[in-house]
């Protein structure tokens, strides 16, 4: 029996005797996100991401370990990609479990923001296109490992101080390995809103990949125009009810225009499809909407419409995507787009809480608060 | 014939074979590792997390885990699991399973319950890391179930006659 203990003993690396804690970055349902580095080996950078641990006495009876801890850290021991935020370590202390991972200065969201309230002038053409296609190379990946990531956004986008993109937070991501399995589970949603795939807007039960390139192609939008392509307001859930995403809905005809059956085959078979009769007929205004955002390049264009076709069955794959016309042009992308055009951008806010070792360095506050709709609404979903 | 087969038939049959290949223990179980387990202790495990499943009504691919954890566990832990801490371990396999890939996971005291009381909470709670730590968090591991699910949507799309009337033979 002490022999048993002392092995159990080995298993359980207290946290801080491994890691020094830099400082707090963010917190979420699921837990807190902290910057460290080992106390040991090359000085490297690594971002912790600690799991609640349950606390003795709470209203709801003790599961044992966190349920999005076993989710999130099942599906991300099997990914290993250039453009996917690796996970180096699990350790269990006590109570709770830490995700150790690669550190990323910046995140697309924060970037994007420092050029609307600083810089005040748009990304340039070679950021744009490297990041985006990293990103497809990175979506590509988890889509060739049956993983569909479910919660893309410029916040969840991950790059590092030299350019390199790396996509995080898979709380919300889930496998698809056995065809014809239902993704739809009772009440709850997925997607943040604005990102949200028209399928998924219009109650579809049966989602695949596409639902992601949804995503990358308003993340793309976004990078283009420095806002979001379709800034709906969200519809509160009421009564554990999924409310009809009317704003959202009506943000996305507004610009690709009223979906013809010929366009979406489909979208009769949608459980909610009732509702689009409420909105008046709108044409496809994405072409002026692109030229508004003063970008010309003709292949551009037509890679963002075949990542916003409403059809899902005909959007575009990420891997397709990656071979578009628009990545052969000039400027050709790049692995580190920062470094090559030597950018720098304020480096992430720290703040301390009562995990932390030392003292950060003072940083100037890089944005205000933006009014994004989290995911941090979101329940587990499965 | 496989021209009617959708391409991710193929390409979901390789990736399976290869991860698979990674973690799969053929057809050795890890009981041999543990003197004080026998040999039968295994499948009277089985039937009983089976009954569990059962009355959670879980989706097949949630016990497919669990025995795969369960094998797996018992092939890898540095813990020497005595005959009374079997079933904890079993359903340490089954509550992480569940958590895997259930909706909703059921409390530790549900599950102590179901057991009419053969482990505790704290018991159970100790396990469930024991079993974790022993998986290195190797989770979403494919199960004969997943190949199952492929091989007969493959014969259905073959041969959709005898597929066409599920009282048929």
């Amino acid at each position: 029996m002490e022999n048993y203990k002392r092995k159990r003993e080995k298993q359980r690396v207290k946290i801080r005797a491994k890691y020094e804690i830099i400082g707090f970055i963010s917190s979420g349902t699921y837990g807190r996100v902290y910057k460290a580095r080992p106390r040991e080996g090359p000085p490297i950078e690594l971002a912790i991401k600690k799991f609640k641990p349950e606390r003795e006495g709470e209203a709801r009876p003790s599961t044992g370990i966190s349920q999005s801890a076993c989710r999130e850290i099942g599906l991300c021991r099997e990914l290993h990609h250039e453009n996917i935020v690796e996970l180096c370590e699990v350790v269990m202390d006590d109570n709770a479990i830490h995700m150790v991972m690669d550190y990323a200065e910046f995140d697309l969201l924060s970037i994007m923001q420092h050029h609307t309230h600083h810089l005040r002038k748009p990304l340039s053409e070679l950021v744009v296109k490297s990041i985006l296609w990293q990103l497809l190379n990175g979506v590509a990946y988890l889509h060739a490992n049956f993983i569909l990531q479910r919660d893309l956004k410029p916040a969840n986008i991950m790059i590092t101080s030299s350019g390199v993109v790396k996509v995080g937070d898979m709380g919300l991501a889930r496998v698809f390995r056995r065809p014809f399995q239902t993704l739809y589970n009772g009440d709850k949603v997925v997607v943040t809103v604005w990102y949200r795939a028209p399928e998924l807007l219009l109650g579809s039960r049966h989602y695949t990949t596409a639902i992601d390139m949804w995503s990358v192609g308003c993340i793309f939008a976004e990078m283009l125009a420095l806002r979001p392509i379709f800034k709906g307001e969200e519809v509160k859930m009421e009564k554990k009810q999924i409310p009809f995403q009317r704003g959202q809905v009506n943000k996305i005809i507004e610009v690709l225009g009223t979906p013809a059956k010929d366009q979406w085959p489909s979208i009769e078979l949608m459980p909610d499809f009732q509702h689009m009769k409420q909105f008046r007929h709108y044409a496809n205004a994405l072409k002026t909407w692109y030229t508004n955002t003063g970008h010309k390049s003709e292949a551009g264009f037509q890679l963002l419409s075949s990542m916003l076709e409403y059809d899902p069955e005909r959007r575009s794959s990420a891997s397709d995507a990656m071979e578009h016309p628009y990545f052969m042009e000039e400027p050709r992308p790049v692995k580190h787009p920062f470094l090559e055009q030597n950018i720098s951008y304020p480096k992430r806010r720290l703040t301390l809480d009562e995990l932390c070792d030392a003292k950060p360095p003072p940083h100037p506050k890089m944005h205000p608060d933006s009014s994004m709709p989290g995911s941090s609404n979101v329940n587990t979903v499965s | 014939d496989d021209k009617d087969l959708p391409s991710t038939y193929e390409a979901l049959a390789e990736w399976l074979f290869a991860v698979e290949q990674k973690y799969s223990l053929g057809l050795e179980c890890g009981m041999a590792r543990h003197p004080e387990l026998s040999s039968r202790m295994r499948p009277i495990l089985v039937d009983w997390l089976m009954e569990v499943s059962t009355d959670y009504r879980m989706h097949r691919q949630t016990l497919h885990l669990t025995v795969q954890y369960l094998d797996r566990f018992l092939a890898n832990t540095d813990l020497q699991v005595e005959p009374s801490m079997l079933q904890c371990y079993g359903t340490a396999c089954l509550s992480i399973a569940m958590k895997a890939e259930e909706q909703r996971a059921p409390s530790l005291s549900e599950l102590t319950d179901f057991s009419k009381d053969a482990f505790t909470r704290d018991q159970l709670k100790q396990a469930e890391i024991d079993v974790l730590a022993a998986l290195d968090w190797h989770l979403a591991v494919p199960t004969l179930f997943e190949f199952l699910c492929l091989v007969f949507q493959r014969a259905a799309v073959q041969f959709p006659s005898r597929f066409a009337d599920p009282t048929r033979p």
